[in-house]
C-alpha cells in the first residue's frame, strides 16, 4: 500500500532550501579555509625566505650565497646600493668602488712603460681587462694600464679615455666595446641598466648636436660624493631627478627604496617588473637579427669611435677598437660598426671570428670568455700592434702561441 | 597578447566583467568581438583569413545540411567578407596615431588608404568572389543533392587546405623542389615569397574542416546563426594554440544560455594557476638551457645533448599543456568546457597510449578524419602500417614546414608500427587496477621498465622535433652514440623556478598517476590545498623573471 505523503510542497521546498543553504555555507567555508591556507602559507614562505636567506649587511661580504643573492635580486636599486656603502671607500663593497670617473681614475696603474716596454692603455670592462692581462702574459715587453668599469658601456669607456688623456705615456690605446653593454649607452650609471647587481659608478650621457658629441655630465662622479648624496635627501632627489630625465633605463618603482623591500615575494614581483622594463627597452635596441640602427645612440656610438681614433692619432697613439661579441649577440656588434671602422681606417679586432658567440664552449659560466679565448684575442691584438708599430713579440717560456 | 602577460590579464578582467552583466545573446556577441580583438592583437590582416574561412564553411555546411540558405544567411557572410577585407587588409590602421597627452589624433590619409597595396587587390577580389558566389548560388542549389553536397564539401576543404598550404607550406615546398631539381643537375632558381605565418592557422583550419565533414557525414546539424558558428571557430581561449575543438563539442555551448557553476569557476581558476605554473615556472625556466645547446654552433658533449633534450621534453610538455590548461581554465570562467588535451603523456608505455595522452585533440582529429578515411586497420596489416605512417607523417608536417617535423612524424609512425609488429599492446589501467588487489613487484618492474623505455624513445623524438636542421639531427645522434659518458657539461643551468617547478610537477603527476584520479588534490583538507596553491604561486613569482618566451605551439 502506498505510504501517505507526510510532506507538503511547502515543507519540501523548505527542506531543499535548507540543503542548498547548507551546501553553499559549506562551500563558502571550504573556500575561506583554502584562502586562509593560501595566505598563511605565502606569509610563512615570505618570512622563511627572509630568515633562511638573509642578505649579509656587511658591505665587504662578497659571498652572500647563491640563494641569498637570488632572493635579493628584486630589492630596489637604492636599497641595494645604500647597503653597499661603508663609512669610507675602503669599507664599501668592492662592486661600489670601481669605475668612478674622478681624480682617482687610473690610480695604481702604470703611467709610463717600464724600460723599453710598450705601454698599452686599455679602456672598457672586464672583457677588455682580461684581454689586456692576457696580452701582458703573452708579451713580457708590454706594460698594460687598465681603466675599467663593471660591464661598462662605450660611453663610459670613452669618457674614461678622455679623462685619462695626458695622465700617461701610452703608445697604444684600446677601447673595448661589449655587445651586451651597448644598451648601457642609454643610461648614466651602472645602477639603472644593471638593476639586479647594480654598480653605482656613473658616466656621461652623450648625444649628437650638429654632428658633434655633447655630454650630460652626471651630478655624482665619485664614491665619496655618492655616499654623501645618498644620505642627503635634497641631493639624492636632485640626482634621482637627473636620472629620471636622462637615463633611459630609470624606473621609479625599480629604483626607489621603500618598505616593500622587506617582503621576499614583493621582491620577486619587483624583479620581474624590472626585467620586463629592461627587456622592453632592450627590444628596441637589439633584436635576434641585430642592433637597431635607428636607435638614437647608434650614431653617437659611431661618433665616439671616430672621435677616439682621431684624438688618439692626434696624440701620436695607436688607437685600436676591441669588439666583444658576447653570448647572445652573434656578430651583431661587428656588423653594426664594421662600416664605420673600415671607412675611417680604424684598426680593430672583433671576437666573432676568434670565438663565435653561438659556441657555448667559448664561455665560462658567468658569461666571460675562457682563458684560452682571452689569449687568442690578445694574440690577435698583439699581432695588430706589432704590424702597426713594426715590432715583434716573444712569448715568455712556457706560453705557447694560441692556435 | 600572451596568456602570461599583463595585457591579457587586463583583457580577461574586462571581458569577464562585461560577460557577467550582459544577457545571453549579448554575451555571445561580446565574446565574438573580444575574440577578434584578441587575434587582431597579433596581426589584424590575418583576421580576414579567419573570417573568410568562417564564411565559406558556414555557408557550405548549411547548403550540405539543409540544401539552401536563407537570405540573411547569405547576406551576412557576404557583408562580413567584404567589410573584413576592407577593414583588416586594405586600411592601414598604423596611419592613425593617438596621443593622450595632449589629446590628439593624427591621420596620414595617404598611408591609411595606400594607392598601391595588395589590400585593394584583396578587397576587390572579395567583392568579385562574393558576387560570383551569389550569382552561382541558384544554380548550385538546383543541382542534385549528392552532387551539391560534394561540391560544397570540396569547396570548403579546398579553400581551407589552400590557405593552409599557401601560408604554411609554400616556401617549404618551393625550396625543397628547387633543392631536388638542383641535386639532379637541373637548373632551378629559388622562389621564396615573403609569407608570414598566421598565428594558429593549423588549429582553426582543422577545426572548420572537421565541422563541414561532420555535417556532410550527418553527424552534426549545421549552425543556423553565423555568430554562433563564428564564435565556435574563434573563441579566444583556444583560438591560437588549441585544443582543436570539434564544432559538435563547442557549438551547442554557444547556442543555449550557459550557467557558470561555482565549481566550474574554482576549477577554472585552478587550471589557470596550474597552467601558469607549467609555463612561467618550468617551460620558460628551462628554455634558456635548451636554447643554449640547440642554438650552439660549437662543440657540445654527450651530457649536453642528453640534458638539453631531457629538459626540452619537459619544456614542450609544460609549454603546450600549460597553454591548454590556461585555455580550459579561461573557458570555464565563461561556462564553456573545452576538451582535455593532455593526460600524463610521459607515463605511456606504448606509442599508441602516448597518442591517447598527448595532444589528444589532434590525435583524435587525425584518427577520425585521416586514418579512418584512409581505411584504418580494416584492410589488412600492410595497409594498416601504410595508413599509420601516412597519418603520422602528415601529423608531423602539421606541426611545421620543415623536414625535421616530417622526420619526427615518420619516427612516431615507425614506433607505432614497430610496437604493433612486436605485439606490445596498451595496458588497460583502469581494469587492471580493479583486478589488482595486492602489490605485484614483477608487474610493477615490467610496467616501470616499459614506461622508461618508451620515455627514452619519446625523448629522442623530441630531439628530432627541436633540432634546427637535419645536420644537427645527424650530429646530435652521433654524439649520443659515440660520445657516451662525456660528462663535460657546458649547458647553462636551468633557473631555480625551473628546477623546483619540475620537482613539484613530477611529484604531482606521479601521485596523480598512482592514485589514478585527476582531481586527487581535492581530497586533501582545504587548508592544505591553499598551501599547495601558495607554493605554485611562489614558483610562478620566481618564474616571472625568466625571459618570457612565446608559446611553442603558436608557430604551428
Amino acid at each position: 500500500m502506498r505510504q501517505p505523503n507526510l510532506f507538503t510542497s511547502n515543507s519540501k521546498a523548505s527542506l531543499l532550501s535548507t540543503v542548498f543553504q547548507t551546501a553553499t555555507r559549506q562551500r563558502i567555508r571550504g573556500c575561506a579555509k583554502t584562502a586562509l591556507g593560501f595566505v598563511l602559507t605565502l606569509a610563512a614562505l615570505d618570512v622563511a625566505i627572509n630568515l633562511l636567506f638573509p642578505y649579509p649587511s656587511d658591505p665587504l661580504n662578497t659571498s652572500p650565497g647563491a640563494m641569498n643573492l637570488y632572493f635579493d635580486y628584486g630589492r630596489s636599486i637604492e636599497g641595494k646600493v645604500t647597503r653597499q656603502l661603508g663609512p669610507t671607500d675602503e669599507t664599501s663593497a668592492p662592486i661600489a668602488r670601481p669605475g668612478w670617473l674622478d681624480a682617482r681614475l687610473g690610480e695604481g696603474q702604470p703611467v709610463e712603460p717600464i724600460g723599453q716596454n710598450l705601454l698599452v692603455a686599455v679602456y672598457g670592462m672586464s672583457f677588455a681587462a682580461n684581454t689586456g692581462k692576457a696580452m701582458a702574459q703573452l708579451d713580457p715587453n708590454l706594460t698594460i694600464r687598465i681603466v675599467a668599469g663593471p660591464s661598462a658601456p662605450p660611453s663610459y669607456s670613452f669618457a674614461a679615455y678622455e679623462a685619462d688623456r695626458g695622465k700617461h705615456k701610452a703608445d697604444v690605446v684600446l677601447l673595448g666595446i661589449l655587445a651586451s653593454s651597448l644598451k648601457g649607452m642609454g643610461a648614466m650609471t651602472g645602477m639603472t641598466w644593471g638593476a639586479e647587481v647594480p654598480a653605482p659608478y656613473t658616466f656621461p650621457k652623450y648625444s649628437l648636436e650638429q654632428g658633434r658629441l655633447k655630454a650630460v655630465q652626471p651630478q655624482v662622479t665619485s664614491l665619496a660624493q655618492f655616499r654623501t648624496t645618498m644620505r642627503d635627501r635634497p641631493q639624492r632627489d636632485a640626482f634621482v631627478a637627473q636620472l629620471q630625465q636622462h637615463d633611459q633605463f630609470f624606473n621609479s618603482f625599480v629604483f626607489e627604496q621603500n618598505w616593500l623591500d622587506q617582503s621576499a615575494l614583493v621582491r620577486m614581483i619587483r624583479r620581474a617588473l624590472a626585467k620586463s622594463h629592461q627587456d622592453n627597452i632592450t627590444s628596441q635596441i637589439h633584436t635576434p637579427d641585430g642592433f637597431n640602427p635607428e636607435w638614437e645612440q647608434v650614431p653617437v656610438l659611431k661618433k665616439i669611435v671616430q672621435e677616439f681614433a682621431t684624438t688618439a692619432q692626434k696624440d701620436g697613439k695607436l688607437p685600436i677598437i676591441l669588439l666583444f661579441n658576447d653570448r647572445g649577440y652573434d656578430d651583431h656588434l661587428y656588423r653594426l660598426l664594421q662600416p664605420t671602422l673600415e671607412q675611417n681606417q680604424i684598426p680593430f679586432v672583433s671576437t666573432h671570428e676568434i670565438a663565435p658567440a653561438t659556441d657555448g664552449t667559448n664561455f665560462v659560466g658567468d658569461g666571460h670568455f675562457t682563458e684560452a679565448i682571452d689569449r687568442q684575442i690578445a694574440q690577435k691584438v698583439l699581432a695588430l700592434i706589432n704590424e702597426k708599430r713594426d715590432r715583434t713579440s716573444t712569448p715568455p717560456p712556457g706560453l705557447t702561441q694560441a692556435p | 597578447m600572451l596568456f602570461n602577460s599583463i595585457e591579457f590579464l587586463v583583457f580577461l578582467v574586462i571581458v569577464y566583467t562585461l560577460y557577467r552583466v550582459l544577457p545571453f545573446r549579448g554575451q555571445n556577441l561580446m565574446l565574438l568581438v573580444a575574440s577578434y580583438i584578441f587575434y587582431a592583437w597579433w596581426d589584424k590582416q590575418f583576421l580576414f583569413l579567419i573570417l573568410l574561412i568562417t564564411s565559406i564553411d558556414f555557408c557550405s555546411a548549411l547548403i550540405i545540411g539543409r540544401g539552401e540558405l536563407t537570405a540573411k544567411q547569405r547576406q551576412l557572410p557576404s557583408l562580413v567578407l567584404i567589410l573584413s577585407s576592407f577593414f583588416c587588409v586594405t586600411v592601414q590602421w598604423e596611419a592613425i596615431r593617438f596621443s593622450l597627452n595632449p589629446m590628439s589624433i593624427a591621420i596620414e590619409w595617404g598611408r591609411l588608404f595606400p594607392q598601391e597595396s595588395i589590400g585593394w587587390f584583396v578587397f576587390l577580389g572579395s567583392i568579385a568572389a562574393v558576387t560570383l558566389a551569389n550569382s552561382y548560388y541558384p544554380k548550385l542549389i538546383a543541382l542534385p543533392e549528392q552532387r551539391r553536397k560534394n561540391i560544397c564539401l570540396g569547396l570548403s576543404i579546398t579553400v581551407d587546405l589552400l590557405i593552409l598550404a599557401f601560408f604554411k607550406y609554400f616556401n617549404f615546398f618551393a625550396d625543397s623542389a628547387v633543392s631536388l631539381l638542383q641535386s639532379v643537375g637541373l637548373p632551378a632558381n629559388p622562389v621564396a615569397l615573403n609569407i608570414l605565418l598566421p598565428v594558429g592557422i593549423s588549429f582553426y583550419t582543422f577545426q572548420t574542416m572537421s565541422y563541414t565533414i561532420d555535417v556532410y557525414r550527418r553527424e552534426l546539424e549545421p549552425a543556423s546563426r553565423f555568430s554562433d558558428f563564428a564564435l565556435s571557430v574563434c573563441f579566444f581561449p583556444h583560438l591560437v594554440a588549441g585544443p582543436i575543438v570539434r564544432a559538435a563539442d563547442l557549438m551547442p555551448q554557444f547556442v543555449l544560455p550557459r550557467t557558470i557553476t561555482f565549481d566550474q569557476t574554482i576549477r577554472g581558476l585552478y587550471l589557470i594557476l596550474f597552467g601558469l605554473f607549467k609555463k612561467v615556472a618550468i617551460a620558460d625556466g628551462v628554455a634558456g638551457s635548451v636554447n643554449a645547446v640547440y642554438n650552439s654552433t660549437g662543440a657540445v658533449s654527450w651530457i649536453d645533448v642528453v640534458a638539453a633534450t631531457l629538459l626540452f621534453t619537459f619544456q614542450i610538455y609544460c609549454d603546450f599543456s600549460g597553454y591548454t590548461d590556461i585555455a580550459r581554465g579561461v573557458a570555464k570562467l565563461f561556462g564553456v568546457e573545452l576538451v582535455v588535451n593532455f593526460n600524463l603523456p610521459y607515463f605511456s608505455k606504448t606509442p599508441s597510449e602516448f597518442w591517447q595522452r598527448w595532444h589528444i585533440s589532434l590525435s583524435t582529429w587525425l584518427r577520425d578524419y585521416l586514418y579512418i578515411s584512409l581505411g584504418g586497420n580494416r584492410k589488412g596489416s600492410l595497409n594498416t602500417y601504410r595508413n599509420l605512417m601516412a597519418t603520422m607523417v602528415l601529423g608531423g608536417l602539421w606541426h611545421g614546414a620543415a623536414w625535421n617535423y616530417v622526420l619526427w612524424g615518420f619516427y612516431q609512425g615507425a614506433l607505432l608500427c614497430i610496437y604493433r609488429v612486436l605485439g606490445i599492446r596498451d595496458s588497460k589501467r583502469s581494469t587492471q587496477s580493479k583486478n589488482q588487489s595486492s602489490f605485484n613487484l614483477k608487474r610493477f618492474l615490467s610496467s616501470a621498465g616499459a614506461t622508461l623505455i618508451f620515455f627514452g624513445l619519446t625523448c629522442y623524438g623530441w630531439l628530432l622535433f627541436r633540432a634546427n636542421s637535419l645536420d644537427q639531427i645527424v650530429s646530435f645522434t652521433r654524439i649520443l652514440f659515440t660520445d657516451v659518458g662525456n660528462l663535460s657539461l657546458s649547458m647553462p643551468k636551468p633557473t631555480l623556478s625551473g628546477l623546483f617547478g619540475l620537482t613539484v610537477l613530477i611529484l604531482y603527476e606521479l601521485t596523480e598517476y598512482s592514485i589514478n584520479k585527476v582531481h586527487f588534490y581535492r581530497q586533501y583538507p582545504a587548508l592544505l590545498r591553499g598551501a599547495f596553491y601558495a607554493i605554485l604561486t611562489l614558483l610562478i613569482l620566481m618564474g616571472t623573471s625568466n625571459a618570457p618566451a612565446q608559446f611553442i605551439y603558436f608557430q604551428f
